[in-house]
């Protein structure tokens, strides 16, 4: 019998363009089919499968043989392509590679942008739908435990991230340190270019109370719909001006909108409340002025995009230590699976003699009837048990040492050859991971980031 | 003058203050390593070593009070340990409350260096001279410190805010933004150190003119020290008052909150080196000073 091996076959955003991934990708629905039938294929006894934006990747322990090539016809099946138009663009990654990808992957470091707090969700959603439709085994549910646990440490030790990686989310960072909670401030989103309207669903999720101004009251009334606000034309904004804590200008127009007046008008009646001006225009809407007035915080697009790209250096940065972590975490699985490996060999070895023992002491006292008083009774079984423990003795304690040494095809082949010559039942064999405690990870991995005000607020390419 | 012996020795105080003053020190690397590096892990260290010094401070303090039979703030060396033992049990306090472990990086090198100068006074366990034997001077001394270690908190939150502001109004978004709290944040933490600071500081006095009263017959005497505690008592009202009434905040609230902690500072330490003044015995380098008499003192 050839052991369960993880394997991982998919396709991500470096493989494959996406016009090939969305082929691929499974929803939610059809997620629920494709996990049974994949786990019916020959050679998959447990599988998972990863889908977002980003990637396609199906996860499955079985035989390594058969596996790889089995996920590879089913996904063409599945998904009704012409066979072979994947083979250019699928990885296959094997026990080792699977593992060390998956850690990645969890931890955000296969990411387009290099820790974007969503893949972890995805991950453990993923995970979910194994465990509800029954097609996670020890193996897969071990691996995904030490993701999880790796995903954890990579957040609480590194800043990988804490910080804004587009400019919208750049915005609402900057409210942040200026305004320190972003619950209940009145946000007035002047225009409805695309990245003002995407800076405003942000400042609306993180509980924000939005105004949205135009020209025309009907534009105004169909944004504020679509973002959740209220419509006001762009006379109000004069008026405006005293009440918001951020404006947010968004339009094609070519002068300045905010005027420098607009904002000195109100100052008195502002009363010290600092003024947030982010312009995401160009040409420019807001008066630059307004930056030196005190209280007030301007910044425009180029300055957004200095924030952006100083966060997406300092990523880069943290994912060298994280990195770290991840090999860390890669050998201490690796170390723990080969311990783990051995564990159920010797309890089906030790099971398995003390059987022959209780059986041919049983033998033995069955011909000896009742001759004997208790006490010699005692001692026939005793000694039955003696015999099968010091004979073991040598085996089991081989066993261990290699499994627990780094020696790992020692270990394996060592393993092998028990299984071998003491025929052992591969039935024996099943090892058992606890699904709870894998799901209790990565609950706790995901809790990690979610104290702060940046993960609800950037969701970043891999959502969707 | 009441001679009291350690039953424990001089040595075994200072042993206990300098491991504290060590502890002091480590947390301080170790903020300055969480700057460097700006690594989340080395903060909540850098508290920890805050802590450990303030327990070891304690312990030492209370050794010490045990021998003097007395507050140990009776002079000048004294009164600068009790300072930096509160501006340090006040940091953790802040950081932990406002989840600002940042603010360890500013107060534990002051904390450091408060504790350092006061050992660096001589620190045998002392006399305590009969004329401070009254009740008020305790009440009055632990009032005068505790506004001092609360007012150099809310100095330290005034330089974070400064510093915080201008990075947000120059733009620069290195990541030491991201470790210092956002602007709200810190002028909470300011302002609740100078309420605090300004209720303590007004008992004090309050409770100095009671003592004052009793040694040199007067509530008040227009002693230097008394003056320029006057003035920094009012600089501090009308910041409140301004901050109360009209919501003054801000850059200018930051500065002004600076320049009347200084005040402060000069009015603690500067003070007597410059100035004669009743208020003496404490950093003028004479120590357990009888007070002077009544009549040494009257303006004639």
């Amino acid at each position: 019998m050839s052991p369960r091996r993880l394997c991982c076959v998919g396709v991500n955003h470096k493989s494959a363009p996406v016009a090939l991934r969305e082929r691929v990708a499974f929803g939610a629905e059809q997620l629920a089919r494709a996990l049974p039938a994949l786990k019916a294929q020959d050679g998959v006894d447990e599988a998972v499968i990863i889908s977002t934006c980003n990637r396609v990747e199906v996860y499955v322990a079985g035989d390594e043989d058969l596996a790889p090539a089995a996920v590879r016809d089913f996904l063409h099946r599945f998904h009704g392509l012409e066979d072979g138009v994947l083979d250019d663009h699928l990885t296959h990654r094997g026990e080792d590679d699977a593992l060390r990808h998956l850690f990645r992957v969890a931890s955000a470091l296969d990411a387009v942008v290099v820790g974007e707090p969503q893949i972890l969700g995805q991950v453990k959603d993923a995970f979910f739908q194994g465990v509800s439709h029954k097609t996670v085994g020890p193996v897969v549910t071990r691996a995904f435990h030490r993701a999880f646990t790796t995903a954890k440490r990579v957040r609480t030790e590194t800043a990988i991230a804490s910080s804004a990686a587009n400019v919208a989310s750049a915005g609402v960072d900057l409210a942040a340190s200026i305004f320190g909670r972003l619950n209940g401030l009145c946000c007035v989103l002047v225009g409805a270019g695309d990245m003002g309207e995407l800076a405003a669903r942000h400042f609306g999720k993180a509980g924000g109370r939005l105004i949205v101004v135009n020209r025309s009251i009907d534009r105004a009334r169909k944004l504020a719909d679509e973002v959740g606000g209220t419509a006001q034309t762009l006379d109000a904004l004069p008026r405006l001006t005293a009440e918001a804590d951020v404006i947010l200008v968004s339009t094609g127009a070519p002068n300045f909108v905010l005027t420098g007046e607009m904002v000195r008008a109100v100052s008195k009646q502002r009363r010290y409340r600092p003024l947030l001006v982010v312009d995401i225009s160009v040409p420019r809407n807001a008066d630059p002025d307004i930056a030196e007035m005190p209280d007030c915080y301007l910044y425009d697009v180029d300055d957004l995009a200095n924030v952006v790209d100083e966060n997406l250096q300092k990523r880069q940065e943290e994912a060298k230590s994280a990195q770290r972590i991840v090999d860390e975490e890669y050998v201490r699985a690796k170390k723990a699976a080969a311990e783990k490996r051995a564990v159920p060999v010797i309890k089906a070895l030790r099971d398995k003699a003390s059987a022959v023992a209780a059986a041919e002491a049983q033998k033995t006292l069955g011909i000896l009837g009742e001759s004997l008083n208790d006490k010699q009774r005692k001692s026939v079984e005793a000694m039955a048990n003696a015999i099968v423990s010091k004979v073991l003795h040598g085996p089991l304690t081989s066993l261990r040492g290699a499994a627990a040494a780094d020696a790992d095809q020692q270990a394996t082949d060592l393993l092998a050859a028990a299984i071998e010559l003491f025929g052992i039942d591969s039935a024996a064999l099943a090892a058992d991971d606890d699904v709870s405690e894998a799901l209790k990870a990565a609950r706790e991995a995901q809790d990690v980031g979610s104290d702060g005000t940046s993960d609800t607020t950037h969701d970043d390419q891999e959502a969707a | 003058m009441a001679e009291r012996t350690s039953p424990y020795g001089d040595g075994m105080v200072m042993a206990i203050l300098v491991m504290a003053l060590s502890a002091y020190a480590a947390s301080t690397a170790l903020f300055l390593a969480h700057l460097a590096s700006r690594s989340a892990v080395l903060a909540p260290w850098g508290l920890r070593a805050l802590i450990g010094g303030i327990v070891l401070h304690v312990a030492g303090k209370a050794l010490k009070a045990s021998a003097m039979g007395t507050l140990p703030f009776t002079d000048g060396q004294e009164a600068l340990g009790g300072l930096a033992l509160l501006v340090a049990v006040f940091c953790v306090w802040a950081a932990h409350r406002y989840k600002a472990p940042v603010l360890g990086a500013f107060a534990s090198p002051l904390v450091v260096v408060t504790l350092a100068a006061s050992l660096a006074f001589s620190n045998e366990v002392g006399t305590v001279p009969d004329a401070l034997r009254s009740a008020w001077f305790p009440v009055h001394i632990t009032l005068a410190i505790a506004a001092d270690a609360c007012f150099a908190i809310a100095g330290i939150a005034a330089v974070a805010f400064l510093v915080q502001e201008g990075r947000l109004r120059r733009k620069v978004f290195g990541g030491a933004l991201r470790l210092l709290p956002p602007l709200p944040v810190i002028e909470e933490i300011g302002h609740r150190f100078v309420m605090t600071g300004f209720l303590l500081l007004t008992l004090a006095i309050v409770a100095g003119s009671f003592f004052a009263k009793q040694m040199w017959g007067a509530y008040w005497s227009w002693d230097p020290k008394q003056c320029w505690t006057l003035v920094t008592w009012l600089l501090f009202a009308g910041i409140l008052h301004a901050r109360i009434t009209v919501g003054w905040r801000g850059r200018r609230a930051a500065k002004l909150t600076i320049v009347a902690v200084c005040l402060v500072l000069i009015a603690m330490v500067g003070l007597n080196a410059v100035l004669r003044t009743r208020h003496g015995g404490a950093f003028d380098g004479q120590k357990n000073v009888p007070p002077l008499t009544r009549s040494a003192w009257e303006p004639t």
